[in-house]
């Protein structure tokens, strides 16, 4: 478990790479795979994910290497920063392990034609509109409820069911990862306690570490791509972090109930039982895939239907429509997933399970699904530090396609517990402190800012140094916080 | 690049001085299984990115009790003022893990917290009428959360099974030791 130091091999294998020969572990079926520095390699030991690398690398019909982001930690199972692929030819197994609770939990970034002298003097009220806009915290739904048809068309659609009922614009979904929709959602694999869950919080944040954000452009890394993105040194950003809420969850516990008993049937042996799975061509892994895609689609939706929110917000203060402040998608990107892609491996295209859990898709220049504007350039990559330090836009590179299926990192990854934060710090004083920084805070709850606050999270300029300096992507912009909304 | 000074503003819609952690619900106890209330104790333990809960009971159903409780001062500052509702709880493990302790606990707090999600529902009072190894039966008295009144700590999203230890004690009482992933 977590706080137990891992004593096990960490191999140098290459700039920011770290082997786990596949000899640490019986059944280990390929290496382990981690990306990191010095530094932070020596925190990452001492969080004992690597053990869950090895463990994940045990999995049915894994390809290549069991893979960790630099922003790894422990987690349920895989660990949080774990990419893993598998082939459904070979037995792959698809694992709700390997997504997490939160499916598609993501970030959605827009721009806007406003600037920092505009949004300066009213950062105050724009973030108090967002805050009565969007509906956020414990226990707090979204505005409406939808009937159980109106739902299925949703789990079925993603974000464009949304769009249809006039929430937003068409070119939205050009500007969202799978266009905001997986085929192949199976409404009839959902419970009934799912949809109930997830009926009345389409439009909704959540609590925890989702959050809205004021940003401002501070730092332009290479300003060819960023103008490809739409965005330049000092225009004015929001970015929307959320996922498929208590939707998402029922679907990740009813399936481990189901995968709990897959496991045993398929006698797979496994090191960790929260590793449970089923093979993707198997009526257990059909089915998880089926629900995990509504609930991916649920959470498209969500994102969507904010963002629209955040929209009519800022229109608000400032007196005209959306449209004409500039404010459109730069893109939305999940970090919660398991969708089935085609990678080459052993020089053969193959189509692959791949899990990304608090790993991020980042597909390079000239990939077919990298939307045509930024098909030159490549996928735009979507990294939230924390609310009191800064944020990156990332570019996806050729390398990431060619090592770790087209992921990076996701995050900055937590420094210290939630127990911890609050012990250190008050709510009441991380207002002050990001006041004094010129960051407008509001939040439901003082505990909840506690938890969150900056020194609560490593530094994610660290992890992105990291992922550019193994090639996998490359910095566009940094992204100062001005406003924050917490549920 | 010109420096912002705005004035910070945190809404919060209740001010009310916190509650020792714990203390919240003693005015809510009553007789069960348990015989007069829930006589259990928790603890929070560190856990990097969740919550971690240690809790014991002088039986199961103490035990449950308690660790409902614990659960919901992991959700909730506040609780509501009065039981506005009594309503039949069941909780049956899956198939395959009937006679899972930790498998029951598991099952218990996901149908309160189901409760709480769908229809704004805090447990305060428990009246456990059947209590293990297959089953929970409780008349449960709700309260209902209100998010402009009660002010909030953070979102449970799961009971999880890492590190899931439910036994009984040689003296007879229970303990269990759960991770909340929030």
């Amino acid at each position: 478990m977590a706080g137990q130091a891992f004593d096990g091999p960490l191999e140098p294998a290459g700039e920011c790479r770290y082997r786990i020969p596949k000899s640490y572990k019986p059944g280990m079926r390929v290496d382990g795979l981690i990306y990191a520095d010095e530094q932070l390699i020596e925190k990452i030991r001492a969080d004992n994910a690597p053990e869950q690398v090895a463990n994940v690398a045990t999995l049915p019909g894994i390809q290549k290497a069991s893979l960790a982001m630099p922003d790894i930690h422990w987690g349920y199972g895989f660990p949080i920063g774990g990419v893993a692929a598998t082939d459904p030819a070979e037995g792959g197994v698809v694992s709700p392990g390997g997504v997490g609770y939160d499916i598609n939990c993501g970030v959605r970034m827009v721009r806007s034609d406003l600037t920092l002298a505009d949004v300066a003097p009213r950062i105050e009220q724009i973030v108090t509109t967002i805050f009565q806009t969007v509906p956020c915290g414990v226990g707090v739904g979204g505005r409406e409820a939808l009937a159980t048809s109106e739902m299925r068309r949703l789990l079925r659609e993603g974000a464009a069911y949304v769009v249809r009922r006039g929430r937003g614009w068409d070119e939205d979904l050009e500007y969202t990862e799978a266009r905001g929709c997986l085929d192949g959602a199976d409404p009839d694999a959902v419970s009934k306690r799912a949809q109930e869950r997830g009926k009345k919080q389409v439009g909704s944040l959540g609590a925890g570490n989702h959050f809205l954000e004021v940003q401002v452009v501070d730092k332009v890394f290479d300003p060819k791509t960023a103008e490809a993105f739409g965005v330049a040194e000092g225009a004015v950003t929001f970015m929307i972090h959320c996922g498929s809420r208590g939707f998402g969850h029922q679907v990740c516990d009813d399936s481990l109930k189901t995968m709990r008993g897959a496991a045993r049937k398929y006698g797979f042996d496994l090191p960790d039982q929260q590793l449970c799975c089923a093979p993707v061509e198997s009526d257990e892994g059909r089915r998880y895939l089926g629900a995990m895609r509504a609930a991916a689609n649920y959470a498209w939706a969500n994102r969507q239907a904010v963002m629209v929110l955040v929209r009519e917000a800022v229109g608000r203060v400032f007196g005209k429509p959306a449209e004409r402040l500039g404010l459109r998608l730069v893109y939305d990107v999940a970090h919660n997933i398991a969708k089935i892609e085609t990678h080459t491996v052993d020089g053969r295209q193959r189509p692959l399970c791949v899990h990304r859990k608090g790993a991020t898709r980042a597909f390079p220049a000239g990939h077919p699904e990298v939307p045509e504007a930024y098909r030159g350039v490549g996928q735009p990559v979507l990294i939230p530090g924390d609310m009191g330090r800064y944020s990156f836009l990332l570019v996806g590179l050729p390398a990431a396609m060619d090592e770790t299926f087209g992921s990076v990192c996701h995050g900055a990854g937590r420094a210290m517990s939630r127990t911890q934060a609050r012990r250190t710090v008050r709510g009441e004083q991380v207002r002050s402190d990001l006041a004094a920084k010129g960051i407008v805070a509001i939040s439901r709850s003082w505990k909840g800012l506690a938890e969150e606050y900056s020194g609560a999270y490593k530094d994610v300029a660290r992890v992105v140094d990291v992922v550019e300096r193994a090639g996998l992507a490359r910095r566009v912009c940094r992204l100062r916080p001005l406003g924050v909304v917490k549920g | 690049m010109p420096e912002i000074v705005a004035t910070p503003l945190i809404i919060l819609h209740v001010e009310k001085p916190f509650s020792r952690q714990g203390d919240r619900y003693n005015r809510y106890t009553m007789g069960g299984l348990s015989g007069g209330g829930a006589m259990g104790t928790f603890e929070v333990f560190d856990h990097t990115a969740d919550i971690g809960l240690e809790v014991r009971g002088r039986d199961l159903a103490d035990l449950l009790e308690t660790a409902a409780r614990a659960t919901f001062e992991q959700m909730l500052e506040d609780l509501p003022d009065e039981v506005e509702a009594i309503e039949q709880v069941r909780a049956v493990p899956m198939e395959g893990f009937e006679d899972d302790a930790g498998e029951l606990l598991v099952v218990w707090l996901q149908e309160l917290l189901y409760r709480f999600e769908t229809g704004k529902l805090v447990p305060l009072t428990f009246d456990l009428e059947m209590c293990g190894p297959r089953e929970v039966r409780a008349s449960v008295g709700f309260g209902r959360f209100d998010p402009d009144r009660h002010r909030t700590h953070t979102e449970i999203k799961a009971v999880t099974y890492h590190d899931l230890q439910v036994h009984q004690e040689a003296d007879g009482s229970w303990s269990a030791r759960f991770v909340l992933d929030v």
